[in-house]
């Protein structure tokens, strides 16, 4: 650590209204030219901290007496927003999590850099147009991107703009908030590569927020752990990682690392589900324009008891694919067939038992479940389809709420009285009473913390095996994928560029695709070095 | 999140409380407004005319020497029906045939769609003096015609809702099931729009009862013989200098009464919504 | 969206939308019962041989089809023929109407709009003032009590109780009324969507960038509200020419909507049909304006 502390953050505590607070005795420095980490799942309160810094905490927060947040040894608590404005942008500038909705839609990108330009330096015209293509072309963009409108950047171009407006005041210090959760990994890996070398080249302290252990221990040297409110523990990368003294270091780091590979079975059995050069056609904007072809020469299969996993990124038409399968987007060409029997394409035809074997959970559980239903509701209804008759159906929803591990009272609740995972664990329960052969899993942990993601997965695992289900397992993180899949698909721009035996595929990738997936994925140092105590 | 730690509202807050009780004082007034009075909304007293309120006529008499509460009461009947049946065949345009287009997707779709789009494009009170004009006036022809002026604004609520409930995921999911288009909409997406069509409820009956009141203003009322409060306000209007109190009380009526029947609606819809009754954020 | 198809699709619609609506409209003024002889019977004596005369030489009695070709004609070169009721060109009397139309309609549209920002960034701005209550109460008062019962209101006590200046024939004190009426339909959803946008990801972006609070709410905040506000405008104007027309009738001013009514009640059908195809033209322009504005504004693609 520097002798000087370019900010010290001491007893920092956070509440909304009178409520007991949400961020409580948060200590911690952050030398000149130092980048230091701090990790924990969604609600420890590490976003909050450092929206506090700037004075950004959202309506209702407030800083609690007692907190000290120095910056060059001033103390900033209790500053009023017109004496911190000076600050923002200028000393300390701050990257958001998702550069879509941080940008202002209306306003050209370089504009948005060109006021924060302006902001800092009196400069003519043409002088600030000479120093944000100058900006520009220090993050990485073609300063002719500067005239565009943010709906027409790439998310990576995006956040390259949010991290140019930043620098344009020249700040000593950078506050990152998971500036990288909303990005492909192998975008991700590159503006990460970015912001190390602004780091390193101008000497730029950074505060790195982020719920993902590996991308904290690839940005800092010394990290913090946040949970429930309370910093649990900080120090050295090495240290923190090697030898967590927490016991909420520990939980962070099982869920990371609990993660196993799916063991190598025997030969797979006959496939029950085959798609054959499967291609999906998406209406063009405009009634003249041509529709465009989103996915095509799609071929897989699935057999009983087997997984299979499909991974792209935003965007490789993995999720339509998904929606062909079940009959939500009807195919413009190719063939699908469930025990040698061709599925009807589109939903009009599917109105019998050989379409309902083929089931699908959702990525996000917060829209999966209709919100004023409720739960026995809603898993009654594939019973009902079944032909289940009315008096059995209540029983049949408890012991499927048993099999996905909830309690049989959660039938009488209603979706928003539960939790993300507990959502989802219903949504697993619902196409589960529809007995199908095959299931289709469409991003389910994605949207959930990392602990609940290994609680969830785990139960996916337990039920694939006990049934012999046949899954179709789509994701974008590579090692979920390789905790259950067998074999993998892997989806570019709506084509398959490579398919095989997961430990193939991720261990010797002969696409150059491939690998600059499996290169952009986080890992932690020294991951099976280090003993996991669980 | 703030956890308020003050006691939970009153399910009925006095202001909600007294306008539903105004909405059923009117309710009475047109069931049993008849046996109120012994006067006939109809019968002239000339001997007896712009009288002031007193105890004989509790509400005074008009130019005609008619017993105002009578044609009150009487008024109160013939408003409540024609604005209730016209927001009825608006809900059953606008929601009922445009849940059904909207299930059932194009061509019906397009149809019903550009019928309503077609209707919106004139001024509400237009649409709703050229079709009482050309059904010949009448209850049922200012029914069809508050009906029809005020479907689109439904329709428009329900394509909205109804985009907004089909792009989640539980409707998909619904549908992987097997269930058809219909089956989906009946059971899926109206449970969750039936909030903002009670809104709407709320928004469309009041104007369907200012709307009539209007149009019997403007002599295109139902029947003539009949007494609107429209009517009421139209003939006493031209004597307001000599008996203001007969203009006073159907304005007053009707005003306070739409802005009570505005009121109850929305306290009922808070109260029905198992979201926000159970206080869950969405 | 490419540029011409782009403007040609919406013009268009909008075209086919005018056409449409004349053609329902002669059909519904068709139906109507009884014609202007009628009318003209009941007021002068007129025997059965003059009331056909007068039939054949208005050409009333002529079947809907011819009728509606012999009007069309004309009426596509702006000529909408002779009112049958005052013997006066039918463009002549709407051009005569047709100002006080505009400007009640847009004196309140503009006051009411005006009202409406003024309150709701107001009480953005003052979130602890009176101001966000004054939102709710304005929202509630136009929902709930009819511009009608406000009109009669006004005259019973500027006029006969206070005994003021005749407001029969004044201008201000309907277009005070509506513009209040349309104050009160705008103010709450705009207020409501300068909140989202206010607590929006990249208006806390533009604070980091230590913007003053002036220019975040002018360039970041503001233009985020236009869309609600436009979409909102073209059906509040839609509906301020129907409130108008009530107006002009309460208030006895000389506008399309005391015209209108003399049309409909004298079987005025050359009249009717005319008035019908210019508010309707009026709405659909007011639309493809507030979407023209829109695309302006909001460079986005639209849903």
């Amino acid at each position: 650590m520097k002798d000087t502390p370019l900010l010290e953050i001491e007893n920092l505590a956070i509440a909304f209204g009178t409520a007991p607070p949400v961020v409580q005795d948060v200590s911690f420095r952050i030398g000149l030219g130092e980048t230091f980490g701090v990790v924990g799942e969604s609600g420890s309160g590490k976003s909050l901290s450092a929206f506090a810094v700037l004075g950004l905490l959202p309506p209702g927060a407030r800083v609690l007496e007692g907190s000290s947040i120095r910056f060059e040894g001033r103390e900033l608590v209790g500053l009023s927003d017109a004496a911190l404005r000076p600050l923002r942008g200028a000393r300390i500038a701050m990257v958001f999590q998702d550069p879509m909705v941080s940008l202002t839609p209306t306003l050209r990108a370089g504009a948005q850099v060109a006021e924060a330009v302006r902001q800092h330096r009196r400069l003519p015209r043409a002088g600030v147009r000479a120093r944000v293509a100058e900006l520009f072309t220090e993050v990485g963009l073609d300063p002719a991107l500067a005239g565009r409108y943010p709906h027409q950047l790439s998310g990576g171009q995006q956040q390259r703009v949010m991290i140019a407006s930043a620098l344009a005041g020249d700040p000593a210090l950078l506050l990152a908030d998971e500036p990288t959760t909303a990005l492909d990994a192998t975008v991700q890996a590159q503006v990460l590569d970015l912001l190390d070398g602004l780091v390193r080249r101008r000497g730029l302290s950074m505060l790195f927020v982020s719920h993902d252990l590996a991308v904290v221990a690839r940005m800092a040297r010394r990290v913090a752990v946040m949970q429930g409110g309370r910093l649990v523990e900080q120090g050295p990368v090495g240290q923190v990682l090697g030898s967590p003294q927490a016991e909420e270091t520990r939980a962070l780091l099982a869920a990371r690392r609990g993660l196993g590979c799916a063991a190598p079975l025997p030969p797979a059995p006959e496939a029950i589900l085959r798609v054959e050069e499967l291609a999906v056609d998406y209406p063009g904007a405009g009634p003249f324009a041509r529709p465009v072809r989103t996915v095509s020469g799609v071929s897989l299969a699935v057999a009983p008891g087997r997984v299979l996993g499909l991974v792209g990124e935003s965007g490789s038409g993995k999720t339509t694919v998904a929606k062909a399968l079940v009959g939500l987007v009807r195919p413009a060409a190719g063939r699908i067939t469930l025990d040698g029997q061709p599925l009807p394409t589109g939903l009009g035809g599917r109105r019998q038992p050989l379409a309902q074997r083929v089931q699908i959970v959702f990525q996000n559980p917060y829209g999966s479940l209709s919100p004023r239903r409720t739960i026995a509701a809603t898993l009654a209804e594939p019973l009902e389809l079944l032909g289940v008759p009315a008096a059995e159906r209540k029983d049949r929803a408890a012991v499927a709420l048993q099999e996905v591990g909830l309690p049989a009272g959660h039938l009488a609740r209603f979706p928003h009285q539960l939790s993300g995972g507990q959502r989802q664990r219903i949504a697993i329960a619902r196409a589960l009473l529809a007995e199908p052969s095959v299931l289709i899993c469409d991003e389910v942990v994605s949207a959930l913390d990392m602990a609940t993601q290994l609680q969830v997965l785990r139960l996916l695992r337990e039920v694939q095996a006990r049934r012999r289900l046949a899954m179709l397992f789509i994701t974008h993180d590579l090692e979920v994928l390789a905790h259950l899949a067998q074999e993998v698909v892997v989806m570019r721009r709506g084509r398959v560029v490579e398919a095989g035996p997961t430990g193939q595929v991720l261990g010797a990738p002969l696409e150059g695709y491939t690998r600059e997936l499996v290169a952009a994925m986080p890992r932690l140092p020294q991951a099976d070095r280090i003993a996991v105590p669980v | 999140m703030s956890a308020s730690l003050a006691a939970p509202p009153p399910r009925w807050p006095l202001g909600s409380l007294a306008a539903a009780g105004l909405v059923g004082l009117v309710l009475l007034l047109a069931v049993f407004g008849r046996w109120l009075t012994p006067f006939d909304p109809l019968a002239q007293d000339l001997l007896s005319i712009n009288q002031e309120p007193d105890a004989v006529h509790w509400l005074g008499t008009d130019h005609l020497g008619r017993d105002v509460l009578a044609r009150l009461a009487a008024g109160a009947r013939l408003t409540l029906l024609t604005g209730v049946g016209g927001a009825l065949i608006a809900f059953g345009l606008g929601a009922g045939l445009g849940l059904v287009a909207l299930a059932l997707g194009d061509p019906l779709r397009s149809l019903v769609l550009g019928f309503f789009d077609l209707l919106r494009a004139l001024p509400g009170i237009l649409v709703a003096i050229l079709l009482v004009a050309a059904l010949s006036p009448g209850p049922g022809a200012v029914m069809l015609a508050l009906g029809l002026t005020f479907a689109p604004m439904v329709a428009e609520v329900v394509r909205g809702s109804f985009a907004r409930e089909t792009a989640a995921d539980y409707v998909a999911a619904a549908r992987v099931f097997g269930l058809s288009r219909l089956a989906v909409t009946w059971r899926h997406i109206l449970p969750n729009i039936a909030g903002t069509l009670l809104t709407m409820a709320a928004i469309i009956l009041p104007r369907c009862i200012v709307t009539e009141s209007v149009l019997s203003f403007l002599g295109l009322g139902g029947a003539p013989d009949i007494p609107s409060w429209g009517r009421m306000i139209a003939d006493a209007a031209e004597f307001a200098e000599e008996a203001p109190h007969a203009v006073a009380v159907p304005v007053l009526a009707l005003s306070l009464f739409t802005l009570s029947l505005s009121l109850v609606g929305a306290r009922i819809r808070s109260l029905a919504d198992p979201l926000q009754r159970a206080g869950g954020a969405r | 969206m490419s540029g011409a198809l782009g403007l040609a699709l919406p013009t268009l619609r909008a075209l086919g939308l005018v056409a449409a609506i004349t053609v329902l409209a002669f059909l519904c003024i068709g139906a109507v019962p009884g014609d202007v002889v009628d009318v003209l019977a009941l007021q002068g004596d007129l025997t059965a041989d003059q009331q056909a005369a007068l039939r054949e030489e208005m050409g009333v009695g002529r079947p809907l089809h011819e009728r509606f070709l012999a009007w069309l004609g004309p009426a596509l070169r702006g000529e909408f023929g002779q009112s049958l009721r005052f013997g006066l060109p039918v463009s002549e009397l709407m051009w005569n109407a047709l100002p006080t139309t505009l400007k009640l309609a847009g004196l309140s549209f503009g006051i009411g709009l005006l009202l409406a920002f003024v309150v709701a960034v107001g009480a953005i701005a003052r979130p602890r003032s009176a101001l966000p209550a004054l939102v709710q109460a304005v929202n509630i008062w136009s929902v709930a009590v009819p511009t009608f019962c406000v009109g009669i209101a006004a005259i019973l006590v500027f006029s006969i109780w206070l005994g003021w200046l005749p407001v029969i024939g004044n201008l201000w004190v309907p277009a005070l009324i509506l513009a209040i009426d349309r104050a009160g339909e705008l103010v709450k959803p705009l207020y409501d969507e300068l909140k989202e946008q206010q607590g929006a990801p990249h208006v806390r972006a533009a604070r980091a960038k230590g913007l003053s609070a002036w220019r975040i709410g002018v360039v970041h905040v503001l233009p985020g509200a236009v869309p609600v506000l436009l979409a909102l405008s073209s059906v509040g104007l839609a509906g301020l020419l129907g409130g108008s027309l009530t107006m002009e009738v309460l208030f006895g001013l000389p506008g399309i909507g005391s015209l209108t009514l003399n049309a409909v009640h004298g079987r005025d059908w050359p009249l009717l049909q005319a008035v019908v195809v210019l508010l309707a033209t009026g709405v659909v322009l007011i639309n493809a304006l507030a979407d023209l504005l829109h695309r302006l504004v909001d460079p986005r693609p639209r849903r």
